[in-house]
């Protein structure tokens, strides 16, 4: 990497500054591998600010991407799969699930660089995959933008090996359209998480395991441990990276009842433990007592800040504390300065 | 609820041609949830019940035998070939191969008969684990009803199917029957409605789901039962149903109105609409609810084993 990092952020640095250079570190990567990808440890999260339903998200997406090292080059004649979060939706909380214009959005930036693009979810709360098409929007907009659809409830499945064990599961059954995937864009909403602090894009992951095989809820799941198991999903999952509408997100009774927290923001990276560690960190909370990036680190990838590169705008710029429940467990996950945040 | 644009005696001959055809087609298999997918218990279940409920007994049977093939050596039937696990689809096994029995000629289910009997022992002995009440949870926990997988929770799902089932062999008085009517009624919400299980978490009531809410008052037909919930889950589904509703909401939603004689008039039009779905032509599972939904009142009453309640 030829620039000096510590430069990219000194001062006020523009995004458009940051961005050009972004555009050089895809070129550079061009020529990797995606196993070569997979083993960097270092991490580097694109924030952007000032983002709006109806702007140009697919130049923000496209900008992310680039400076985090993801370009055409990764992504031509490559099948990606687009997993947005669509847990439970109702038109009556339109913030509790991915908004379909980033789903469209990120769809469009990977097709006009080569990808076969299509969008697969196993909405966690709900057998009902048309309904829950309909009551996000989200069926409409893939059918307006010509985009397949994979339920991955009730797909065929094959068994993989938990390699990471953090729970007790043997292995862990992963849908034909996970399995054929060359890379995985995590799509979810930021939200508060009534009992692990926050859900993202590791958490998000829950849904691309077939219900048919889970359930509904995939209680088969939180009886391994939620924190556990999310860190187990995401060792079995193909190559993924992250791309979070924290555009209008939820505090508060989240993942399913919070109120809606307007933050205008999209995070891109090519790592989603370093995206979900930034998330936090935005959101008041401290990462590293969020029980599953503690069991991230280290093993999907970096917690601390000072490990992770920041690109695009400073997260520290758009910080909002979002409101938890006054619960017991929920109270020692929130910063109670802003040091607790700089790590 | 506004009207379907087509009139609707235009609406039901549609709809007669269009059943036929679906039957046919489930008549044929595979019985998948979606095209180019392999054949399912619950899809094959779904499409026995509703050829049965037609009274085409020779087109149910081929799905009953194909089921029967599923069938482990301890009485339980997976989620397919390539899935022996988990075992949910046991009661809907069951709901379908009674379905089956009461064909006219009873050779036709002759081959039922150790089937039902280990499938229903199976069920009677599994069953979701149980807690001690919290204070985090507005259920009770302690309940048992039956889980989507061994190890886990009873979820309102599962029950309703379990119940169903043994209400159709005859067992509705059976201690494990009447716990799952009990769970079920546990588990509707404050102000009617179902979620997929839960009612409150952490002082908040979760959201009320078309399709569960269905299933719970199906499960629910039949008792004598003075709960205002009752009323008030009736009245969210009668709202809450119209000719854009997807087809297993509107299956499970009728089928719970029916049961408690609150079939909406509309509903043979709805149905109508909703076969000419793209989602729909494509799904042997939502077309076999579909189908299920638009048989007469006295024949779902005959194969789903209840008698039409009243609040």
């Amino acid at each position: 990497m030829p620039q000096d990092r510590s430069s990219f952020f000194r001062g006020d640095a523009n995004r458009r500054q940051v961005l050009a250079m972004g555009g050089a570190l895809a070129a550079g990567a061009a020529g990797a591998s995606w196993a070569a990808h997979t083993r960097r440890r270092d991490a580097a999260v694109f924030v952007a600010a000032g983002q709006r339903y109806d702007g140009p998200l697919v130049q923000t997406i496209r900008e992310g991407l680039a400076a985090c090292g993801i370009g055409p080059a990764l992504c031509r004649g490559k099948r990606v799969l687009l997993k947005p979060n669509l847990v439970e939706p109702t038109r009556a909380i339109p913030h509790m699930t991915t908004h379909p214009a980033v789903i469209v959005a990120a769809a469009e930036a990977f097709r006009s660089w080569g990808a076969d693009v299509r969008v697969g979810e196993a909405p966690g709360h709900v057998r009902d995959t048309a309904g829950a098409l309909v009551e996000s929007g989200v069926g409409e907009a893939l059918a307006a933008a010509r985009l397949p659809f994979a339920d991955l409830n009730y797909q065929a499945s094959a068994w993989r090996r938990n390699r990471l064990r953090c729970s007790s599961l043997d292995g862990i059954y992963l849908p034909q359209d996970v399995l054929e995937a060359d890379l995985l864009v995590s799509l979810p909403k930021l939200k508060t998480h009534h009992w692990v602090g926050m859900t993202c894009s590791l958490k998000n992951l829950y849904g691309i395991l077939p219900g048919l095989r889970y359930g509904w809820p995939k209680n088969v799941l939180h009886h391994r441990g939620i924190p556990q198991t999310v860190v187990d999903i995401n060792g079995v999952a193909p190559r993924t990276i992250a791309i979070v509408d924290a555009i209008d997100c939820m505090e508060g009774d989240g993942p399913i009842l919070g109120s809606c927290k307007a933050l205008g923001a999209l995070l891109i990276g090519g790592n989603p433990t370093a995206v979900d560690a930034t998330a936090a960190r935005l959101m008041g909370l401290v990462p590293e007592r969020i029980n599953y990036l503690q069991l991230a680190a280290g093993r999907l990838g970096p917690v601390v800040g000072r490990q992770i590169e920041q690109r695009g705008d400073r997260w520290e710029s758009i910080a909002a504390r979002f409101a938890l429940l006054d619960e017991p467990h929920l109270a020692p996950l929130k910063a109670l300065s802003d040091d607790e945040l700089q790590t | 609820m506004s009207p379907l644009p087509s009139s609707p005696p235009l609406a039901r001959e549609a709809s007669s041609q269009r059943l036929e055809d679906v039957a046919a087609r489930l008549s044929a298999g595979p019985w998948t949830y979606a095209v180019g997918g392999e054949s399912c218990a619950e899809p094959a279940a779904a499409a026995v019940v509703a050829l049965a409920a037609r009274g085409s007994w020779d087109e149910a049977r081929r799905a009953a035998l194909w089921l029967a093939s599923l069938q482990a050596s301890d009485g339980s039937v997976g989620v397919s070939a390539s899935a022996p696990e988990p075992h949910w689809p046991t009661a809907w096994a069951i709901v379908a191969w009674q379905a089956l029995r009461l064909a006219p000629d009873p050779s036709l289910s002759a081959f039922l008969h150790q089937p039902i009997e280990r499938a229903v022992a199976w069920l009677l002995a599994a069953g979701g684990k149980t807690a001690d009440r919290s204070p985090a949870m507005g259920h009770d926990a302690s309940l048992q009803g039956w889980s989507w997988a061994v190890g886990t929770h009873s979820w309102l799902e599962p029950t309703c199917y379990g119940v169903v089932a043994l209400r159709c062999c005859g067992l509705a008085g059976h201690p494990r029957a009447r716990e799952g009517v009990q769970l079920v009624l546990d588990r509707l919400l404050p102000q009617g409605g179902a979620n997929y299980g839960n009612t409150l978490v952490l002082g908040n009531t979760l959201l009320p789901h078309v399709p569960t809410t269905g299933l719970a008052l199906l499960a629910l037909a039949g008792n004598r039962l003075q709960d205002p919930r009752i009323e008030a889950s009736l009245g969210l589904l009668e709202q809450r149903l119209g000719p854009e509703t997807t087809a297993m909401s509107l299956s499970f939603a009728l089928l719970g109105l029916t049961a408690w004689n609150r079939r909406p008039a509309d509903a043979g039009a709805w149905i109508a609409h909703r076969l000419q779905a793209t989602d729909v032509a494509s799904s042997p599972f939502q077309q076999a609810l579909l189908l299920l939904a638009a048989s007469p009142p006295e024949a779902q009453s005959r194969v789903l084993g209840f008698a039409p309640s009243a609040v």
